[in-house]
């Protein structure tokens, strides 16, 4: 595995999560808002308690794009690269990687995934076909 | 509706230094900008007790320690954080100072150097929710986002490629007439555009800027003293500065414009009808038309209908727009790209620019968009700058 890239604490945090194959996200103690990207502060209320916890991962696509360049370099061979905004049932937006272009409103779950640095990452999947394909295309680019 | 921007001017705009790549550090294009408007306007340095600095490259140097390079004494130092929203900001924000007597004449200087390493650089680290949430979905970078944006604003509204293309292309004409444009030697066609490699699709190579290094400034003081000075000058009929604007929108598709763009004209006293010279924050075409709708040149969702009735060249017929070429063709020079639109404005009403001059221009519409974080854009603005003597 390469060196880890950089990370906020809390960003850390999820990707060991996902490293470990579970989807969780930060809930907020106080106010029970679900929270994206990661914080150390509810967005909503301004609570300082926010905990990883397993959600309904359930959204549908914002928009997708299929990147061809990236300033990252493990994203610049083996493209390109689908990505999707999805809007999560429980309200925040993530950017997660899709097998393919994927229409506004299509339903998808979060799935765990290791990138080609070997770090937890989101999926956003139609179906376990789906999962499959976006962590071969991760393989292959390692 | 906040107060009227009355007996303040901006004065002695300039464009210093653009190029792809360069070794000065910011203190040379700050200092430089700043000399050439001191010599345009005839004013001593001494005189300058106010300083306002946009800028990304600026590190390890900090706004005082710039005005210590200088050998600037102040009683008024700005630092403005707000990337392609940051010339408005400054203006508006440096007009205010000098009408409330806290500074006699500012400074305002968006200011940026680039390396080959450096853009990466400044996208890698851009926020934490960059480099959480972005950054490992390739999305270092505006490039993403504005690509989902687009492709949201062509599923809602139905704008093609083709629409888009108008933007650029008309820019790069611009351009072609205007000095210091980096890309202005090089002419764009619609097919040119077309046929361009992908980016991040559905943006193609010539929906995006060039990086580059440069700087843009302009010199804030009372109407008086530009007269006493003998120097052209314009007044700011309007601004305004917003932030975060609709932040539980689905996706971007209106910002601070869409919330004061009326109060803006009211208080100008002016309409979206009578603006002569249009510049907005041009990172993406579909940025563009979203200024467009959100300042009522159009509807909501009309911003590619609008760039097809319009030739959007400086010379007509229609309002002029972009007429230096933009940063997709001028470059974008970090945080001097915020400064571009407003510097351009005010050139064009002192009638100041080369052969891209607009005949009789009077009124101008300078729109501001900028620090891209995660899935939007942070910072909006937008002023209104009239000829002095109208």
């Amino acid at each position: 595995m390469s060196e880890a890239s950089r990370r906020t604490v809390a960003g850390s945090a999820l990707r060991d999560i996902l490293n470990d194959g579970r989807i969780e996200l930060q809930v907020c103690g106080d106010c029970k808002a679900v929270q994206y990207p990661p914080a150390e502060v509810c967005r909503s209320c301004l609570g300082g308690r926010l905990e990883f916890a397993a959600q309904p991962a359930s959204g549908h696509i914002i928009a997708s794009v299929l990147v061809y360049r990236s300033y990252r370099d493990d994203f610049a061979h083996g493209g390109p690269w689908p990505v999707a905004s999805v809007r999560l049932d429980t309200g925040p937006t993530v950017f997660a990687h899709v097998a393919d272009l994927l229409d506004a409103g299509t339903e998808v779950r979060l799935a765990a995934l290791v990138d080609s640095l070997g770090e937890g990452v989101f999926g956003a999947v139609r179906d376990p076909g789906d999962t499959t394909v976006i962590q071969k295309r991760f393989n292959k680019s390692t | 509706m906040s107060r009227d921007y009355d007996g303040v001017a901006l004065a002695a705009p300039v464009t210093f230094g653009y190029e792809r790549y360069s070794e000065h550090a910011v203190p040379w294009f700050a200092g430089r900008t700043l000399a050439a408007m001191l010599e345009s306007s005839g004013i001593d340095k001494d005189a300058i007790d106010g300083f306002s600095l946009a800028s990304f490259s600026l590190p390890p140097d900090t706004p005082p320690s710039i005005a210590e390079y200088l050998g600037l004494e102040l009683r008024y130092l700005e630092s403005l954080p707000f990337g392609g929203a940051s010339g408005v900001i400054s203006a508006r924000r440096a007009v205010r100072a000098v009408q409330c007597g806290d500074a006699d004449i500012v400074a305002c200087i968006g200011a940026d150097t680039l390396n080959p390493q450096g853009f990466g650089d400044l996208v890698a680290n851009f926020s934490g929710a960059t480099i959480d949430a972005s950054y490992p979905y390739a999305a270092g970078g505006p490039n993403i986002p504005f690509a989902l944006l687009t492709r949201a604003y062509m599923d809602r509204y139905g704008a093609t490629r083709e629409d888009f293309a108008r933007i650029s292309v008309s820019q790069r004409y611009n351009a072609n007439h205007c000095e210091h444009a980096l890309l202005g030697h090089k002419s764009l066609s619609m097919d040119d555009y077309l046929a361009a490699p992908p980016i991040v699709e559905p943006l193609h190579l010539y929906d995006c800027v060039m990086p580059c290094a440069g700087a843009d400034g302009f010199l804030v003081m009372k109407e008086d003293r530009a007269r006493d000075l003998g120097i052209p000058a314009v007044r700011l009929g309007g601004a305004f500065e917003c932030f975060n604007a609709y932040p539980d929108d689905l996706v971007q598709l209106r910002s601070g414009w869409s919330r004061y763009g009326a109060a803006l004209y009211e208080q100008a006293g002016t309409g979206p009808k009578a603006i002569d010279v249009i510049e907005t924050y041009d990172d993406y075409p579909v940025v563009v038309m979203l200024q467009f709708e959100g300042m009522q040149m159009c509807g909501e969702g009309e911003g590619a209908a609008f760039a097809r009735d319009n030739p959007l060249t400086f010379d007509g017929p229609g309002p002029a727009h972009n007429t230096s070429g933009g940063q997709l063709s001028v470059g974008q020079a970090g945080a001097a790209g915020g400064f571009l639109g407003i510097v351009e404005a005010v050139r064009q009403l002192v009638g100041a620019a080369g052969e891209n001059q607009v005949a009789d221009a009077r009124t101008a519409l300078v729109t501001g968009f900028g620090m891209i974080n995660y899935d939007r854009g942070l910072c909006s603005a937008a002023a209104i700058l009239e000829r002095v003597g109208e």
